[in-house]
């Protein structure tokens, strides 16, 4: 019973503020008044005129699926070859891909300034989509390294003596029964590029910025509801894409055990 | 369907010994070969390597005419049945069995006709859109080796894949089993490490130990004359008395640092009081009295040691004998092997 009241009010501790958010997103008033005097949605519909979020919100949405494709294209081999394959320097490599999640965001968006400033890449897509990719790919390598692993490798060798090649057992074998992880790790890249601010902080340019960095500027000179309009709108986006990875999750899982 | 031939071969992982270590072994065409040893003697291993899964560190493998030592696991046309059964999840028992040919570019049409041919060969019928996971251990074995001989290879190995089912289950498809290979005429390679398996459905027995054959042979000769004292051990029961002892052997006397073996149910129970017949006797107490199956094993402690002898259940021998009651022991010396210690 305690550990139920525990439970509860450390939920309750956790979705607060986005309660708050929430009420005031729906506010009738000018100012970030809590209660709000009265409901209304006159701040989504600002939100959805406002042209530079909504720029900013449609390039957030291209980085984002840009440094998704190619945190798979490259985190899905190297896991591949991590978890399957015997070659020196495995660990090493391993360590070398996943180490940056053990770093503070702050340490690494500065790591990368000091590297990508020379080369010119800061307030560039290029720059913008590696340095997501410094968060993005490590937790990549993590999921697909945990998922290879845990598939049974008779099924890969059972495979082979029936005539596959390597490429056939990996996209008729492998790959469909690591989808579950595929999946997971594809969703988790999208909504940490798209919320990323941290490290964007540091990369964007006066004329490339993503969402998390406008509302962030946003708020510094404004005091009105619209960024709550716009929080709920992200989290609606982060529940809807939650939702579809479970549905297909547990679609996959159900089909292929 | 070819003659399958492995010459020294050898495999090691990291510095232990070798799990492999010099074996050479041939299975003629249409041979059903089995490879008995006990658990980690190199059995899956050697199959492995055979199939192309495990490199091997020395030695040949020839399947017919052709060296196929260094050649990938694809092309090799080898039908494997692991213990696990392997099959693809996500795949139901027609996609398993269907995989191979798939693989091979057979057109659909012929195809169909293969996975049913072989759906009907191992009794699958009307269980063919089943996934694995909906289907009993006995008829995923049954999926395992439908996929296994679908491709028709040309050498089948089978990997103790009867010892997940129970006892019932697998006497019927060990039988099946043995069908199916005679009809097909495959060369098969039948791993296990259970003896009466072995030599209840094989033309021919390999015995392993320690990562080499210690002896090929029928089932008759491996049991009758094995060659080396770990097979007299490891196939059927076996008294075993250490030299120097008064024992006659068919080889001779026993001497130091010798061990004579002879069967239990070759060695004669006597009453106490009855003559001794045959060249070798003994005469002791008995230790516990055991059914095995419709015989009846006595162990009596002697001055050779522990001897037991095997009588019939409906042998008046062992009626009204107890525990610490003298017995005498007698057996002949043409049934007695000697090796060294
Ligand atoms: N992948 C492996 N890595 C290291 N040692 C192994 C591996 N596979 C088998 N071995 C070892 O090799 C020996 C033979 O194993 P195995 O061929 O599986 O024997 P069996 O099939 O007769 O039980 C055992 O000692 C086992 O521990
Ligand atoms: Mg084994």
């Amino acid at each position: 019973m305690i550990f139920r009241a525990l439970v509860i009010a450390a939920y309750g501790f956790l979705l607060a503020p986005a309660i708050f958010v929430v009420a005031i997103a729906f506010s009738s008033d000018r100012f970030l008044t809590f209660p709000p005097p009265g409901l209304s949605l006159r701040w989504f519909a600002t939100l959805f005129e406002h042209e530079q979020m909504m720029a900013a919100m449609q390039r957030s949405a291209i980085l984002a699926a840009i440094v998704t494709t190619l945190s798979l294209a490259i985190g899905v081999p190297a896991a591949y070859a991590i978890a399957r394959l015997r070659f020196p320097g495995r660990g090493a490599i391993f360590a070398a891909l996943t180490a940056p999640l053990l770093l503070p965001t702050l340490v690494v968006g500065l790591g990368i300034l000091l590297v990508f400033f020379p080369y010119g890449l800061a307030g560039t897509w290029p720059g913008l989509a590696l340095a997501h990719l410094a968060v993005t790919l490590p937790l990549v390598v993590r999921i697909m390294t945990t998922a290879f692993a845990t598939l049974p490798p008779d099924l890969e060798d059972a495979a082979a003596t029936l005539g596959a090649t390597p490429l056939k057992v990996a996209f008729r074998i492998t790959l469909p029964l690591a989808l579950p992880g595929l999946i997971a790790a594809a969703a988790l890249s999208f909504l940490i590029s798209f919320d990323e601010v941290v490290i964007s902080l540091f990369i964007v340019g006066p004329r490339l910025s993503t969402l998390p960095v406008e509302m962030y500027r946003y708020v510094e000179g404004h005091t009105d509801p619209m960024v709550a309009a716009l929080a709920v709108v992200l989290i609606l986006l982060s529940i809807s894409v939650v939702l579809l990875v479970e549905r297909l999750v547990g679609f996959t899982r159900t089909v292929s055990k | 369907m070819a003659r399958l031939a492995l010459e020294g071969l050898t495999k090691a992982y990291g510095t232990a010994p070798p799990a492999v270590d010099g074996l050479t072994l041939e299975a003629e065409e249409g041979e059903f070969l089995a490879l008995l040893g006990p658990s980690g003697c190199g059995k899956t291993t050697t199959l492995r390597m055979v199939a192309g899964l495990v490199p091997a560190d020395r030695g040949r493998i020839r399947l017919g005419e052709e060296d196929i030592t260094a050649a990938p696991v694809h092309t090799r046309g080898i039908g494997l049945v692991f213990q696990s059964y392997a099959l693809f999840p996500h795949m139901d028992a027609v996609g398993n069995i269907g995989f191979g040919l798939e693989m091979q570019g057979v057109p659909k049409a012929e195809r169909q006709a293969r996975v049913a041919e072989a759906l009907r060969l191992t009794r699958l019928e009307g269980l063919g859109h089943r996934r694995p996971r909906e289907l009993s251990g006995g008829q995923q074995q049954r999926v395992a080796l439908a996929r296994a001989i679908a491709i028709r290879p040309r050498l089948l190995l089978l990997d103790e894949c009867l010892s997940n089912l129970d006892a019932k289950l697998r006497e019927e498809m060990r039988g099946e089993i043995r069908d199916i290979q005679r009809a097909s005429a495959t060369t098969a390679l039948f791993v296990t490490h259970d003896q009466t398996e072995a030599l209840s459905i094989c033309d021919t027995v390999a015995v392993m130990h320690r990562g080499r054959i210690e002896q090929r042979g029928t089932p008759e000769e491996i049991y009758e004359r094995p060659a080396t004292r770990f097979v007299a051990s490891f196939i059927g029961r076996m008294n075993a008395i250490d030299g120097p002892a008064p024992v006659m052997t068919r080889e001779g006397p026993l001497g130091a640092g010798e061990t004579a073996m002879v069967r239990p149910h070759r060695v004669r129970l006597l009453r106490e009081g009855a003559a001794a017949e045959g060249d070798n006797a003994a005469s002791g107490t008995v230790r516990r009295i055991t059914y095995i199956g419709d015989i009846v094993q006595v162990q009596a402690a002697t001055p050779l040691g522990p001897l037991a002898a095997e009588v019939s259940g409906a042998s008046p021998l062992w009626r009204g004998l107890d525990v610490g009651a003298p017995v005498g022991l007698a057996w002949s010396s043409s049934d007695t092997l000697r090796f060294p210690a």
